[in-house]
C-alpha cells in the first residue's frame, strides 16, 4: 500500500434495485493513491457498488441507495451523499470508465472535448493542451494525433477504451472507478491498459472491478470480494 | 441443411411466400403504373402549353397541366412534417426520457389510438373546425393549404412519436451513462448523445410520415384540395394535389386521354415519394 490517508469512505451502503437488495450495509475505507479491485461472482452489486460513489445510480431506472460515503477532494473529506451535493460537480471528480467502450458519435477531438465543454472550459489553447496531456496519459495520442477529426468509432477496441480513458481524465479526476474496463479487449490491449492504471495511481485512486485475479494480482493493492451483498478482503 | 424438421421448413416456405407476394404487389402496381403512364411523361404533362420558364417562374399559370398539383405536393409535405416533426419528435422524448410509466402507458395508448384513426375523420374534424373558426373567430378562414397541413400533420405525428420513443429507448443502456458518467445534465444527455444516436431510427418514422402526408386524399379534399387553383400564392389559399388529381381523374374522367393523364399523375406521385425516400436514407447514412 502506498498511502494510508483516507480517500473514500463508505458506511452503511446499502443498494437496492426495486424492492431487490443487493448490497447490505458496506463498511469500507479506500487509501488514496492505491488501486482496488472489487471481484465476486456476477451480479453480486460490485458495478452497483461503483455507481454509488459518483451517484450515477440516480440515472439507472429503479436503482436506490441509502447509507453515507465521504471522498476527500484535498479539503477533507466530504459527504457526497448528501443531497444538496453537486452531483454534476462531483462526476468531473469522479470519473467512470465502463465494461464496454462508449464512444460519443462524433469524432476522437469533440469526444475528448465533451467533457470540458459540459464544465464550462472553452478557452482553445487549455483545450487542446488538456486533450493532448490527457491522450498521452491513456498512450493514445501517437496513435491518433493525425487523425483527431476523424469518427471515434472507428478506432478498434483497445483504442476506444484507452480514449474512454481518457476523455475521463481530461477533467484530471481525483477517482477513477473502472468497470472491467479490459473485459472485452485483447492481450496488447489489456498490458496497455494495465500500464497506464499504474501510471495514473500516482494521481488516481482507482476502484476497479475485474473477474481476472490474474490481473487483480499484477496492478491492485488490494483486492476486496463482493459476495451476497457482503464485502470482504482476499488474501490476494 | 440436414436436421430440419417439416415445421422448419414449412415456416421458411411460408415467409418466402409472403416476401414474394409482397414484392411481387409492388413489382405489379409500379409496373402497372410505368406500362400506363411511361408514355404520357412529358412535358407536356407537367406543363400543357405553358412555355416552361415561364411558368417555373410564376409568370403564366399552367392550365391543364400538373405542375400546380406537384407544388401543391410538395408544399403540403414541406409543411404537414414541419409541423409534425417538432412535436413529434419532442413528445417521444417526453414518452421515452420522463413520463412516469403510469403517464407512459396512457399516453402511449392515445397516441396509438390517434395512429388508427381514419383519415376521413380527420379530415371531417378539419373541416368542422375550420366552419367553426370561420363562424366564429375569422371570418377570411377558409379551407386551405394551412389547414390540409395541420390535419395531415395530426395524421402522421404518432408515427414519429412512436419510432422517437422507440429509437431512445432501445439505446443499450450504458450509452445512457455515459454523458452523466462526465458531468452531463439530462438535457446535455438528451441533446448531445442521446438524440443523435437515435437519429437514424426517428428518421425512419419521418420516412413513414413522408408517405403518409404524399399520400393522403381523403384529408386533403375535405380541407383545402380543389381541382383548379393553379400554384399556391399562400397557406391560406386552396391549392392543388395530385393524390386528388388522381381520384378525381379515376372518378369522373370523360376519355381514355385524360385517364393516361392519371396514370400520369400516379407515375409522378411515386418518382416524389422515391425521390423524398431516397433523400431520407440519405439522412439516414449521414447521421450513421
Amino acid at each position: 500500500m502506498t498511502n494510508t490517508k483516507t480517500k473514500i469512505k463508505v458506511d452503511g451502503l446499502n443498494f437496492f434495485y426495486g424492492a431487490h437488495q443487493i448490497l447490505d450495509a458496506i463498511d469500507l475505507d479506500i487509501p488514496a493513491g492505491t488501486i482496488t479491485a472489487v471481484s465476486g461472482p456476477s451480479g453480486q452489486g460490485k458495478s452497483s457498488l461503483l455507481t454509488a460513489f459518483n451517484r450515477l445510480w440516480e440515472n439507472i431506472d429503479g436503482a436506490k441507495a441509502t447509507g453515507r460515503i465521504w471522498i476527500d477532494f484535498g479539503k477533507g473529506l466530504e459527504e457526497i451523499t448528501k443531497k444538496d451535493y453537486g452531483v454534476h460537480h462531483l462526476r468531473r471528480k469522479v470519473g467512470m470508465v465502463f465494461q464496454m467502450p462508449n464512444p460519443l458519435p462524433m469524432s476522437i477531438l469533440k469526444n475528448m472535448q465533451f467533457p470540458l465543454k459540459l464544465a464550462g472550459i472553452s478557452e482553445k489553447n487549455m483545450v487542446l493542451e488538456k486533450i493532448e496531456s490527457a491522450l498521452k496519459q491513456a498512450h493514445l495520442w501517437e496513435e491518433v494525433k493525425d487523425r483527431l477529426s476523424n469518427d471515434a468509432r472507428r478506432l478498434s477496441g483497445g483504442q476506444l477504451q484507452r480514449l474512454c480513458i481518457a476523455r475521463t481524465l481530461v477533467l484530471q479526476p481525483e477517482v477513477l472507478l473502472m468497470d472491467e474496463p479490459t473485459a472485452s479487449l485483447d492481450p496488447v490491449s489489456v498490458e496497455k491498459i494495465e500500464t497506464l492504471l499504474l501510471d495514473l495511481k500516482t494521481r488516481c485512486t482507482i476502484v476497479m472491478v475485474s473477474h481476472y485475479m490474474d490481473q487483480i494480482r499484477r496492478i491492485a493493492d488490494r483486492n476486496l470480494v463482493l459476495s451476497d451483498g457482503k464485502l470482504s478482503a482476499s488474501s490476494q | 441443411m440436414k436436421n430440419r424438421s417439416a415445421g422448419d421448413i414449412l415456416l421458411n416456405t411460408y415467409a418466402w411466400c409472403c416476401a414474394l407476394i409482397l414484392t411481387s404487389a409492388v413489382l405489379i402496381i409500379a409496373g402497372y403504373l410505368v406500362f400506363h403512364g411511361f408514355s404520357t411523361l412529358n412535358l407536356d404533362l407537367i406543363f400543357a402549353h405553358t412555355p416552361v420558364l415561364e411558368a417555373l417562374l410564376l409568370k403564366k399559370q399552367v392550365f391543364g397541366g400538373l405542375l400546380p398539383a406537384i407544388a401543391g405536393t410538395l408544399a403540403l409535405i414541406f409543411l404537414s412534417i414541419s409541423f409534425a416533426l417538432p412535436v413529434g419528435i419532442a413528445a417521444g422524448v417526453f414518452l421515452a426520457e420522463f413520463a412516469l410509466p403510469g403517464t407512459r402507458k396512457i399516453l402511449g395508448l392515445m397516441f396509438d389510438i390517434m395512429a388508427s384513426i381514419p383519415s376521413i375523420v380527420v379530415g371531417l374534424s378539419g373541416f368542422a373546425v375550420t366552419i367553426f373558426l370561420h363562424q366564429h373567430f375569422f371570418k377570411q378562414l377558409y379551407p386551405c393549404l394551412l389547414i390540409s397541413a395541420l390535419c395531415l400533420a395530426f395524421l402522421v405525428v404518432p408515427y414519429i412519436i412512436r419510432s422517437t420513443q422507440i429509437a431512445l429507448e432501445s439505446l443499450p443502456s450504458q450509452a445512457r451513462l455515459t454523458a452523466p458518467g462526465l458531468g452531463a445534465t439530462r438535457a446535455q444527455n438528451l441533446w448531445y448523445v442521446l438524440i443523435p444516436m437515435a437519429a437514424k431510427d426517428i428518421v425512419g418514422g419521418v420516412i413513414l410520415a413522408i408517405g403518409r402526408s404524399a399520400e393522403d386524399t381523403a384529408v386533403i379534399m375535405l380541407t383545402g384540395a380543389v381541382a383548379t387553383a393553379g400554384i399556391p400564392g399562400s397557406v391560406f389559399s386552396g391549392y392543388e394535389a395530385l393524390p386528388f388529381f388522381i381520384y378525381y381523374t379515376a372518378a369522373e374522367y370523360a376519355d381514355a386521354a385524360e385517364l393516361m393523364k392519371g396514370y400520369g399523375a400516379a407515375l409522378i406521385l411515386l418518382f416524389i415519394c422515391g425521390g423524398l425516400y431516397a433523400f431520407a436514407y440519405w439522412i439516414k447514412k449521414k447521421v450513421r
